[in-house]
């Protein structure tokens, strides 16, 4: 039994199940920050508790990013131990700054936001939703100039087979970062905005009383999809001409594990953007909200912008190898000599586990989703539970 | 530099130990201190504002090992390849399983109660089974490749730790609910705290004994041998007077001072191999270059000073027990 296929379809699915939990995260708490700053501002009293609702919701979502972001961390010394002999020098500043300015400094921020609900004062409150927002978008910049890095090693030279860093800025203007960082924002945007619409058409379906709270979010969800959908398309093309320079032909790789997913990608991409588009007419006069059939196809395209992020990071990786460092370093050489029996066991054991919490996330995010805003705090009856105030 | 940033690595292990260390505990001890469902959610309260803050401390931590060891990173974990995968699932387990617990208000949270427990002990003994693995140097031929066996790792001796984890973490969760649970805790945590003494004890007089027969050691690990037994006494003497803050202090000294013990056991080595003739790795040859760790200095440290500041605000915010007027989100 061979180590290396297991190894690198271990490190996959952790990345994968990552990448479905932190897309959501960075595109809801997005329009999270949004929702509470127009409340802020002195909007109308459904800002609020829109912002608590779609809040308790990315709160739940976040909970699976950062135990697959552990576990993805772990790995690289665990099985991908060549990484760190031959690129530790440059590698790992960026993802050194990424776990400590960015994720560090995220969580200690969303714990406050979330055990400041009422208690602080409202501007630092706002404050502190931001700041995880600009966090977790400088957690997505570092993760790409280090992943940018490995497709494209830019700014080093060989030393006796050890890579040396001549210049740090250049890992920030990596043609493969460039497009490609605002291209994942933008998916991340696009993730959220039809996530927040699906949910309010399922609300719309059910013949909610809360038409106000869910027309409003249907409103930002659109507006949000439709500057996802046309940045990410843009951003998507961009990215072939910088390709073309650092890595020809790397699309016309007869891998089918490159070509059906960049074409699914593709697809879905234009798919949104015209559906983004004609939600936004049907704005006019709240017309989105009355046509019923429609409300069915935003609900069923909730998954949508997944598949086509997980189809782009295919792309993106398999289309790198044999290489885990392109023309530096390649997988086989990178890979632990850990015994193949072993990365098997881990293999099985963090994929069921991570599928039983993600199923269980999941699950749990659709019945709050259903569940709906809970009432005004002030006409809330007495809570029978427990005597106390519950967080988001 | 090479020293600056060992101390840096170690003070953010050990800062995780001594904040994560008591979530841990409280998560072993959640079936044993509370009875029913208010209960529960007062205990998990009790860590409920600091529990984020405190496990990105490990992942922060493992970031600036990358950075600015990443030779060391490259051996450590694949020399304990499976006490690390067993660590990574208890960890997994229980901070998934702390964050999601509460969110539904009308569904029934037995499983999520037990997965919290079982994963709490499984990252407690873990941890203790990686670190006395440690202690003995890990089984890497000269090349630096893991060499061991499945059972290579689960020595007794590493078992030892595991053990003797499971008494440090439990320590620290009692001593800090009878800090923040809510009054009606205090009297039970007191006891679970001081009925927890005699086990620590143990673990450490074992742990150097037994160490110093099976493996060499720089006598620049000694200031963590006496901070661990000093911990130790100011713990006994401040649970016995009932004050527990000062407790939950030393309790928190206590789990950190085993990562000062491994991090200082053999400089200027960082790791050696308990294979003859096997690797050894030095701390200057475990860094990052020169200019890397320059680099470094500038964004780091701030960064970490910044954040450590507003966890303190956090601290100072939530300092009181819980009460009828908490937040209770987990």
């Amino acid at each position: 039994m061979d180590a290396l296929p297991i190894a690198r379809l271990q490190f996959a699915t952790t990345t994968s199940f990552h990448f479905l939990f932190v897309l959501l995260t960075l595109g809801l708490v997005t329009l999270v920050a949004v929702m509470q700053t127009r409340s802020a501002l002195g909007g109308k009293p459904e800002l609020m508790r829109m912002t608590r609702f779609w809040g308790k919701l990315y709160v739940i979502n976040y909970a699976l990013g950062i135990v697959t972001g552990i576990v993805m961390e772990f790995q690289f010394g665990l099985t991908w131990t060549g990484l760190s002999s031959v690129a530790g020098d440059v590698f790992g500043a960026p993802l050194a700054i990424e776990t400590l300015v960015a994720f560090f400094a995220e969580s200690t921020f969303l714990g406050l936001w979330i055990f400041g609900w009422g208690r602080l004062n409202k501007w630092v409150h706002l404050t502190l939703i931001w700041l995880v927002t600009l966090t977790a978008y400088a957690s997505a910049l570092f993760i790409m100039v280090a992943n940018s890095f490995l497709q494209n090693p830019v700014g080093t030279h060989n030393e006796n087979g050890v890579l040396k860093l001549d210049d740090f800025g250049a890992l920030f203007t990596n043609p493969a970062l460039a497009m490609s960082l605002p291209h994942v924002l933008s998916a991340a945007l696009m993730t959220g905005g039809f996530f927040v619409v699906g949910v309010s058409a399922y609300h719309f379906l059910k013949h909610t009383k809360e038409i106000e709270f869910f027309r409003s979010s249907m409103r930002i969800g659109v507006l949000t999809s439709l500057v996802g959908t046309t940045m990410v398309i843009g951003f998507g093309f961009a990215q072939f001409g910088p390709l073309g320079e650092y890595h020809p032909g790397k699309l016309e790789s007869p891998d089918p594990l490159i070509g059906a997913p960049l074409g699914l990608m593709i697809q879905i991409g234009f798919i949104a953007f015209l559906a983004s588009i004609l939600g936004t007419l049907l704005l006019f006069r709240n017309w989105i909200t009355k046509v019923r059939p429609l409300l069915y196809v935003m609900v069923l395209a909730i998954p949508l912008p997944f598949f086509a992020a997980i189809s782009g990071w295919l792309v993106r990786e398999i289309g790198r190898q044999p290489w885990l460092i392109r023309g530096r370093l390649t997988t086989a050489d990178a890979v632990a000599s850990i015994p193949a029996g072993q990365i098997l066991f881990s293999f099985i054991a963090f994929t069921l586990l991570f599928a039983v919490l993600a199923i269980a996330d999941w699950v749990l995010m659709s019945r709050v989703a259903k569940r709906g805003p809970e009432p005004d705090e002030e006409t809330a009856p007495p809570r029978a539970e427990l005597p106390v105030l519950s967080g988001v | 530099m090479v020293i600056l940033w060992w101390c840096v690595l170690g003070f953010l292990i050990s800062g995780y130990f001594a904040l994560a260390g008591y979530d841990y505990g409280v998560g072993m001890l959640l079936g044993r201190l509370s009875r029913d469902e208010t209960g529960r959610r007062r205990v998990l309260g009790a860590f409920g504002p600091f529990f984020l803050a405190n496990e990105v401390w490990l992942v922060a931590a493992v970031g600036v090992l990358f950075g600015a060891f990443p030779h060391l990173e490259g051996k450590v974990f694949s020399g304990a390849y499976l006490p690390v995968v067993v660590l990574l699932l208890g960890l997994v387990t229980f901070t998934a399983a702390v964050q999601l617990r509460g969110r539904r208000p009308d569904a029934g949270r037995g499983t999520w109660t037990l997965a919290i427990t079982v994963g709490a002990w499984v990252t407690a003994v873990s941890w203790g089974v990686f670190l006395g693995n440690l202690v003995l140097g890990l089984p890497l031929d000269a090349a630096g490749r893991p060499t061991g066996g499945v059972v290579a790792a689960f020595s007794p001796y590493a078992l030892l730790w595991g053990a003797g984890f499971v008494a440090l973490f439990a320590l620290q969760g009692a001593a800090f609910l009878a800090v923040r649970a809510p009054a009606e805790f205090t009297a039970r945590a007191n006891r679970v705290a001081k009925a927890l003494l005699a086990p620590a004890l143990a673990f450490l007089v074992v742990a150097v004994g037994w160490g110093a027969v099976v493996t060499t050691a720089s006598w620049t690990v000694l200031p963590a041998i006496v901070l661990a037994f000093g911990a130790l006494g100011v713990a006994t003497m401040a649970l016995r007077a009932g004050r527990h803050r000062a407790a939950l202090i030393a309790t928190m000294t206590l789990s950190a001072s085993p990562v000062l013990a491994v991090g200082t056991l053999r400089l200027p080595d960082a790791l050696v191999s308990s294979v003859d003739g096997g690797y050894s790795l030095s701390l200057t040859e475990a860094a990052a270059s020169t200019e890397m760790l320059g680099l470094l200095t500038f964004v780091l440290p701030p960064a970490l000073v910044v954040i450590a500041a507003v966890q303190w605000v956090t601290w100072r915010k939530h300092g009181d027990r819980v009460d009828q007027r908490s937040l209770l989100h987990f």
